[in-house]
């Protein structure tokens, strides 16, 4: 069955296309540093050979430090070489070509050393390289649509399934249970998320956010087991999630985020990468849900609770499972939605920090100016386009295949 | 009498993936008399709903056909060939000139229409009626088909009705107009019992009275000997036998024509082992031997003393009170170790409530469920798991009752494994071997998918399932009701022969009469959630006391 499933995927040319597509999407994403960098690949300086790209990335992690001659801050390209191999792309993002600056037209002459350094597809405002702002965008839009659809997924599914696998009445808990939730819920919460730490990153908040409710967890174990849990009830799970859905979807995104970036110090791809997964968890839990309450009346699952399954396995191997292709199909159209909620932001300048280069934030800079320069519009606007498209129609594919 | 339909050399075939396309019906032909009925038999798969399709000019758009006559003469001088009828004309002879009735009444009802405006729609559309004329014409069809408060049903939406009411303005829809041909593909097939009797005898006096010709498709031949003049068989979209009706049905030729109607367990006598199809088509069939008497001192394995459950009610508004819904109503039963209790009842009747409520899916409100002595009630945790492996069940859709996802082999390994039955890995796989074995499937089948197995197969896959975690009680809910005859046979000597083996003791649900005549040493009747009459099988088909256990059998009889 899967093989057949995989087949009927293939079957549709705009599948396949969307799925190369993905391929070159990811391939550009990962390797933009190789591809477009104003360290050169390897040069030669004072009879000295250096591969300043590559030591650059090892300083970047620590590993390495700068030998004399490349000390940085370093303009690359005024650099004496007695040779030097770029990257297909001489620039990086962030390089300021100050023979380019205020938009240079791709059309227009330009004053470049040799025809590799030329501008293909033109300059920013302040002189930028448009190719490699849209390979490095690239990047920034893949972390953002993958990342913030872990997060939406993984909201989606756990509250989704619960609440179609439990309903309102399926799921029984003691009073000590639902008190020590409501306490150490909010503690997680706050020591893994809110309370600032002078080392460690988003690894250790996660760490410490986990530590707290495995805790609460035991507690709650060890509570039942010597009897001072009190009786069990039903805890309306279902309704519950479906009122924070309802509560959530009333809020404009937007607004939303607006509200939440005027509250932080400084803006960062992270955050948005978090709120756009905290508001995008709600469509998926729908679907989820509403899979999961189709799966519980299967036969099946009655079948696994009456040879003795435990809830975990039967949620785990039984519904679960044939859960996920709806459950993939609003995570593949989710990417879509993040990156182009991303690219609003960006162009509302709300998002990211003004030296980060996003295809929102390039097309951001046409605000307020009165000369229509067209690329900074239409290349990022291209590859927002592409790229959504692409998603979309993944995401399609897998619908059609699943049959639905 | 003038020829309604002539059909010649009539083939359907449907395009594969890969390869030429694939024939589902092959060289089907029949004549059809006005005023006669044809019976077209055949189990699932056989190509019978298609060829009503091809009448009707409803195949799909893939579907190839081929035919190389379909004369239809609605009145004596009047003909259509159906097979080059335009899109254009086909309106006016649907509906018009031929009715339809299907197997599911609920849904080919209109559920935002009222009854007696889906009537209606059919007559302004066809013979121009309207206003109180229109009404008049309406209610004289549902007093046609007999029933009662017609202004009631007038009004009525199909949710509203019973299954047998809806069928009846199903029928009253289809043959309002007077069509010269009625197809009634598989009409009682969803309906109880006594409700089915009644049903046919309508559609045979009403076709009788028009002056219809009626194709009737059935996969049950004591259904389509109580209507058809002429019977044809139909196996695999081939015609194996086509002829008069008691010719037929009293006096097969073909082997397989034969089986069908051997492989039906007799309502009158109780017989060892059923005779499945290879053996009647081989000649080998043995005389079917009297069954022993069940041992009336076995040992009390369950016991069920005032069992009540109710499911709370719903109400129309929030002001109006809520009426609980009593699914069991005081039932005491006692099942008999190593024996088979048959509970007999009409859909609605609490059979599968019980089942559940034994099963522990269902909180039943009130009374007891004992088993080996032991209240089984609101066990949980490790008390709840050793019970699982003693109660055991087979449901009734072989579709949904396996994970899509999970392989027929780990299917069955997964029980043993979550009850700690075998050592190892290997010694589970050897075990769930012997178990496809016993269910007569091979050991190739292991790896594969539900997907790729057919109904009776996938309810031979569960039954291994169930019997991976050797339980004591088995509990079949309906397990062969969706089965053809001739697997039902199959699956239902396995049944008897395990019971053999291992000592099992069985709860057999069933709306089939005959099957729990075959398979039970005690009966019990259920109706609306009461036990109306319990004893042993002998007693209770040969000398019923209650009148509605003697309609029951006079209806299946």
């Amino acid at each position: 069955m899967k093989a057949a499933l995989w087949e009927r995927f293939w079957q549709k040319k705009a599948t396949r296309r969307a799925w190369t597509g993905l391929k070159v999407f990811l391939f550009l994403a990962l390797l933009a540093p190789l591809l477009a960098n104003e360290r050169p690949l390897v040069c030669k300086i004072e009879k000295q050979t250096y591969w300043p790209l590559f030591r650059g990335m090892l300083c970047d992690w620590n590993l390495a430090s700068w030998s004399d001659a490349l000390l940085p801050p370093t303009d690359w390209a005024e650099k004496k070489y007695d040779w030097a191999l770029y990257t297909l792309i001489p620039y990086s993002p962030g390089t300021i070509d100050r023979a380019a600056l205020g938009a240079k037209s791709p059309l227009e002459p330009q004053q470049v050393k040799t025809a590799q350094f030329r501008h293909w597809l033109g300059t920013d405002l302040s002189g930028r390289d448009l190719t490699a702002g849209l390979l490095h965008g690239a990047r920034t839009a893949m972390l953002v649509g993958l990342v913030s659809m872990l997060v939406a997924g993984f909201l989606g599914l756990l509250l989704g399934g619960l609440a179609g696998y439990y309903g309102d009445t399926g799921l029984r808990i003691s009073r000590a249970q639902l008190l020590l939730g409501l306490l150490f819920l909010p503690l997680a919460i706050f020591y893994g998320f809110l309370v600032p730490y002078s080392s460690g990153g988003m690894a250790w908040r996660i760490l410490v956010f986990l530590t707290l409710l495995i805790c609460g967890w035991l507690l709650g174990r060890v509570l039942k087991r010597i009897g001072g849990a009190g009786p069990e009830r039903a805890f309306p799970i279902d309704s519950l999630v479906l009122r924070v859905i309802e509560i959530l979807d009333t809020i404009p995104d937007l607004i939303l985020i607006m509200a939440i970036a005027a509250t932080l110090k400084e803006p960062s791809v992270y955050y948005i990468m978090a709120v756009v997964g905290l508001i995008n968890w709600t469509r998926i839990a729908r679907f989820v849900r509403a899979e999961f309450l189709r799966i519980k009346s299967l036969t099946y699952i009655d079948a696994a609770k009456v040879l003795g399954f435990s809830e975990l396995r039967i949620i785990w191997r039984h519904a679960m499972p044939n859960a996920l292709g709806p459950f993939l199909v609003s995570l593949a159209l989710g990417i879509a939605a993040a990156i182009l909620l991303e690219s609003t932001i960006s162009i509302l300048g709300l998002g990211v920090r003004a030296d980060q280069v996003t295809w929102g934030s390039i097309m951001a800079q046409l605000l307020g100016k009165h000369d229509l320069d067209w690329w900074l519009a239409l290349f990022p606007g291209l590859a927002i386009f592409l790229t959504v498209l692409l998603f979309n129609t993944l995401g399609k594919g897998v619908r059609e295949a699943l049959g639905e | 009498m003038h020829q309604t339909l002539k059909v010649k050399n009539l083939s359907i075939s449907f395009p594969q993936n890969k390869g030429p396309h694939q024939p589902v019906l092959q060289n089907l032909s029949f004549d059809l008399l006005a005023g006669k009925t044809l019976g077209m038999v055949g189990e699932s798969g056989s190509g019978k709903t298609l060829s009503s399709l091809a009448i009707m000019g409803l195949l799909p758009a893939v579907a190839r056909m081929e035919v190389e006559e379909m004369q239809f003469s609605p009145k004596t001088g009047e003909n259509y060939d159906l097979s080059k009828l335009s899109v254009a004309q086909w309106p006016q002879i649907r509906g018009q000139h031929i009715g339809m009735i299907f197997q599911e009444p609920l849904k080919a009802l209109n559920p935002i229409l009222t009854c007696g405006a889906q009537i209606a729609e059919v007559l302004q559309q066809h013979q121009g009626l309207k206003g109180k004329a229109l009404e008049e014409v309406v209610l004289g069809w549902l007093e046609k088909v007999k029933l009662p408060d017609l202004k009631r049903i007038y009004q009525s939406y199909p949710h509203q009705l019973s299954g047998g009411q809806r069928q009846r303005v199903m029928i009253a829809a289809a043959m309002c107009c007077q069509p010269a041909l009625l197809l009634a593909d598989e009409p009682t097939t969803a309906l109880d019992l006594s409700v089915q009797h009644e049903v046919l005898n309508l559609i045979r006096e009403l076709t009788k009275e028009q002056g219809t010709a009626c194709i009737f498709i059935s996969h049950d031949l004591s259904v389509v000997r109580k209507l058809a003049d002429q019977v044809l068989v139909l196996r695999h979209g081939q015609t194996i036998e086509y002829g008069p009706a008691n010719e037929v049905l009293n006096t097969p030729k073909a082997p397989y024509t034969r089986a069908l109607l051997a492989c039906k367990p007799p309502l009158l006598e109780k017989i060892q082992r059923l005779p499945v199809l290879k053996d009647v088509e081989d000649g080998k069939a043995p005389t079917p031997l009297p069954a022993p008497a069940s041992d009336a001192n076995a040992a009390v394995i369950l016991a069920l003393e005032n069992l009540c459950a109710f499911y709370p009610g719903s109400a129309q508004w929030f002001w109006q009170k809520k009426v609980p819904f009593h699914a069991l109503d005081g039932i005491n039963l006692h099942l008999g170790k190593g024996q088979t209790l048959g509970l007999v009842g009409e859909s609605g009747s609490g059979k599968t409530t019980l089942a559940r409520c034994i099963l522990n899916l269902v909180q039943p409100q009130n009374g007891q469920i004992r088993y080996e002595g032991q209240e089984i009630q609101g066990l949980n945790g490790v008390a709840l798991k050793k019970l699982r492996k003693k109660i055991q069940v087979v449901f009734q859709d072989p579709f949904s009752s396996l994970n899509p996802r999970i392989s027929v082999g780990e299917a069955i390994m997964e029980p043993m494994q979550v009850h700690g039955i075998g050592q190892n890995q290997a010694e589970r796989q050897q075990k769930t071997l012997e178990l496809l074995a016993l269910v007569g499937l091979a050991a190739e089948h292991f790896e594969r998918l539900p997907a790729e197995f057919s109904g009776g197969q996938r309810q031979r896959i569960a039954i291994a399932r169930a019997l991976a975690v050797e339980p004591e009680l088995l509990i079949l809910d309906e397990a062969v009701s969706s089965l053809d005859v001739s697997i039902q046979a199959q699956v239902l000597n396995l049944l008897k022969d395990l019971q053999e083996q291992h000592g099992l003791t069985y709860l057999f649900i069933s709306h089939d009469l005959s099957v729990i005549r075959f398979m039970s040493d005690q009966v019990a009747v259920m109706r609306g959630g009461k036990v109306i009459e319990y004893g042993p099988a002998e007693e209770l088909f040969l000398r019923p006391r209650e009148g509605y256990t003697k309609e029951l059998l006079g209806a299946a009889g």
